[in-house]
């Protein structure tokens, strides 16, 4: 039982047809088909695997048939119009109940419901008690309220369907936690989510929609809004970053996004989605400040520790000068040792001032030969080894500092890191896309796989201080330089296959020639 | 020879004790110290007291004053001292700067006041450049 029941339920679901307004919903049409048909009995049943319910009627059929009894069983096999002209003469029904009992039916014509899918859904059909036979107008009026029958069903089914979509769309408006609303070209709010109402005490919520809202807001913040929205009517589209105080009190930042939209007659609309970004704002505000706190730590701490570093220097240097002589075997080396040590300090502590000071002051980007750049880097550097430097010839548009800072540190590691006195640097630069992609390849003793990740962090060498100086600093301010400008850097090596550094630096726009 | 008399105002003995020191080597025998631009200033306030105390070697012929003080840094004191030379006697009186690092800016801005006269960098000035800055009055 419960089967068939589904079935009807799927149907009736399906096309949206309620119990309660089930049993008038074809009465006219059924009207129609017996005056059409010149019959006393017409019915709009639809049919499943096993039954037959009968949705409207011109008769006093009961309104559930089981299907082996049923005349429609037939019809729904087919998809014209099929007739019985006489069912005492038919094999099919004359043993039929609604033959040989009450109302003693003798001739059946019935039309299949076929919906777009080529679905057959049910029946139309008309019943006489006397023999008889359609003529052709009947039997083409008999299809076309069959027809009617299946339209009526399925334009419920769409209104249904817009009905629940209408509700998906209110469900995801209202459980969106960004605010959305839309306003009239009068600044009204013609509809707002409960997030958006949730800016409102709650004893005026019921006076936000149909209104501007804006003697709620601080004067200033009202003015603003009204600005954004007549900027959006010209324009189309407009999008803030604003710290406003609500109704309710409190302040949050909110990036909101105003986009304008027409009816059918050409009024214009504002639709508004406003998203609270106060926590990322207050996070980025934090890292802002954690950051340029570090930095300053940085340079406060280098800076006040480089002048007692430098009397230490110049009162060693004065020792040396005036006791020279007299250092003798362990003191000698000993004072040797301090000497070293504060030029390592002295080492460490400019390029953690340096470190502190990248992306200060950058400047604009502008147009470098990318080869007379390198070069000019190279010289700067003063070394003694032999290195030959291939550098692409070709223009970039970069800041210059930055893109010296970072060609330095890498040709000064190739040339540092390498095990042999002379070497070969490759410095090439392909345009990808928006980046420029700069590399920077050595054939020096390369770098082991496991170890990248090491190579970017502070203060981090692979070799004793004593075997090569360095802070450690190098390549983690390559990596700050390239940050600042949205910049990456990445390590391709392996041991004994040299190494080649990757740089991607988005393209960006010339201020100067 | 005529030694000119000196006052250091720096905020950092042990720069005190070096730069003396280092007077010292190339002969400079009367020198003054005060940690700060106050009392740097206060010293050359009590003008009357000073010059019967000190004589000959009151107001000191040179100042030498570093940058980054915590009170009264050596900007603020070039502006104060520009106005007590309103007030009192001071135009034997010569600055020489005396900074932690060669900032262009700072030099510059140092310069022009008049009463300045040399920049020089803590520890990278040798005897000879102090000698030049110092001697340079002599």
């Amino acid at each position: 039982m419960p089967k068939r029941d589904e079935f009807r339920i799927q149907i009736l679901k399906k096309y949206n047809i309620l119990d309660s307004d089930i049993n008038d919903l074809f009465d006219d049409i059924v009207v129609l088909a017996t005056e059409g048909c010149d019959k006393p009995f017409a019915m709009v049943s639809f049919i499943d695997t096993d039954k037959q319910w009968v949705i409207s009627q011109v008769g006093s059929f009961p309104s559930k048939i089981d299907l082996e009894k049923a005349f429609c069983a037939h019809t729904v096999i087919q998809t014209d119009v099929f007739e019985i002209f006489d069912t005492l003469l038919d094999d099919r029904t004359k043993q039929s109940e609604f033959v040989l009992e009450a109302p003693n039916i003798r001739y059946y014509a019935g039309v299949p419901l076929i919906n777009s899918d080529k679905q057959t859904l049910g029946t139309l059909c008309v019943l006489d008690t006397k023999p008889h036979i359609l003529n052709k107008h009947q039997k083409i009026m008999l299809k076309l309220l069959a027809k009617d029958v299946v339209s009526q069903l399925e334009l419920r089914k769409k209104n249904y369907e817009l009905s629940k979509l209408k509700d998906l769309y209110q469900m995801i408006t209202e459980n969106n936690p960004d605010l959305i609303f839309a306003k009239d070209s009068d600044f009204k709010i013609l509809h707002a989510n409960s997030a958006f109402l949730s800016l409102y005490p709650e004893e005026i919520r019921d006076k936000v929609i149909g209104y501007t809202t804006l003697e709620e807001f601080d004067e200033q913040e009202a003015e603003a809004f009204l600005v954004q929205d007549r900027l959006t009517f010209e324009q189309g589209k407009t999008e803030t970053l604003e710290k406003i105080a609500f109704p309710t009190g409190e302040i949050r930042t909110l990036f909101t996004t105003k986009t304008r939209f027409e009816d059918d007659e050409g009024k214009a609309y504002i639709l508004g989605v406003a998203r609270d970004v106060t926590e990322r704002e207050e996070l980025i505000e934090m890292l802002k400040k954690s950051n340029s706190d570090l930095d300053e730590f940085a340079y406060i701490a280098s800076h006040d520790l480089k002048a007692p570093l430098n009397a230490i220097k110049r009162l060693v240097s004065w020792i040396e000068e005036d006791a020279g002589e007299v250092l003798q075997g362990d003191s000698l080396e000993h004072f040797g040792m301090i000497k070293n040590r504060i030029n390592r300090m002295n080492m460490l502590l400019k390029d953690l001032l340096d470190y502190s000071r990248v992306g200060k002051n950058d400047g604009l980007p502008q147009k470098l030969n990318l080869q007379e750049t390198a070069r000019h880097c190279y010289q700067l550097l003063d070394l003694a080894e032999d290195f030959v430097i291939n550098v692409d010839d070709i223009d970039v548009v970069l800041p210059k500092l930055p893109l010296e800072l970072v060609l330095t540190n890498l040709m000064s590691n190739a040339i540092k890191h390498h095990d042999k006195k002379s070497g070969h640097i490759i410095i090439k630069c392909k345009h990808i896309k928006n980046d420029y992609q700069i590399s920077v390849t050595d054939d020096g003793p390369g770098i082991a796989p496991s170890l990248h990740e090491k190579i970017f962090k502070k203060f981090q060498t692979l070799k004793p201080r004593d075997e090569i100086e360095g802070s450690g600093l190098g390549l983690a301010m390559v990596e700050k330089a390239l940050a600042n400008h949205s910049g990456k850097i990445s390590i391709k090596s392996d041991v004994g296959k040299g190494a080649t550094f990757v740089i991607t630096w988005p393209k960006q726009e010339a201020t100067s020639k | 020879m005529l030694k000119p008399s000196i006052l250091i105002i720096d905020d950092s003995e042990i720069e005190r004790y070096m730069l003396c020191h280092q007077l010292k080597k190339i002969g400079a025998t009367k020198i003054i110290q005060k940690d700060d631009g106050t009392s740097g200033l206060n010293f050359l306030k009590d003008y009357a007291q000073n010059k019967q105390h000190y004589a000959a070697d009151f107001p000191p012929a040179i100042i030498i004053l570093d940058v980054n003080m915590p009170i009264m840094g050596g900007f603020e004191f070039l502006q104060e001292f520009a106005e007590l030379k309103t007030q009192v006697d001071l135009d034997s009186c010569q600055i020489v700067m005396y900074s932690g690092s060669e900032n262009p800016q700072e030099k510059s801005r140092a310069f022009q006041y008049e009463f300045v006269k040399g920049f020089l960098i803590k520890g990278e000035s040798s005897k000879e450049e102090l000698k030049n800055a110092i001697g340079h009055f002599e």
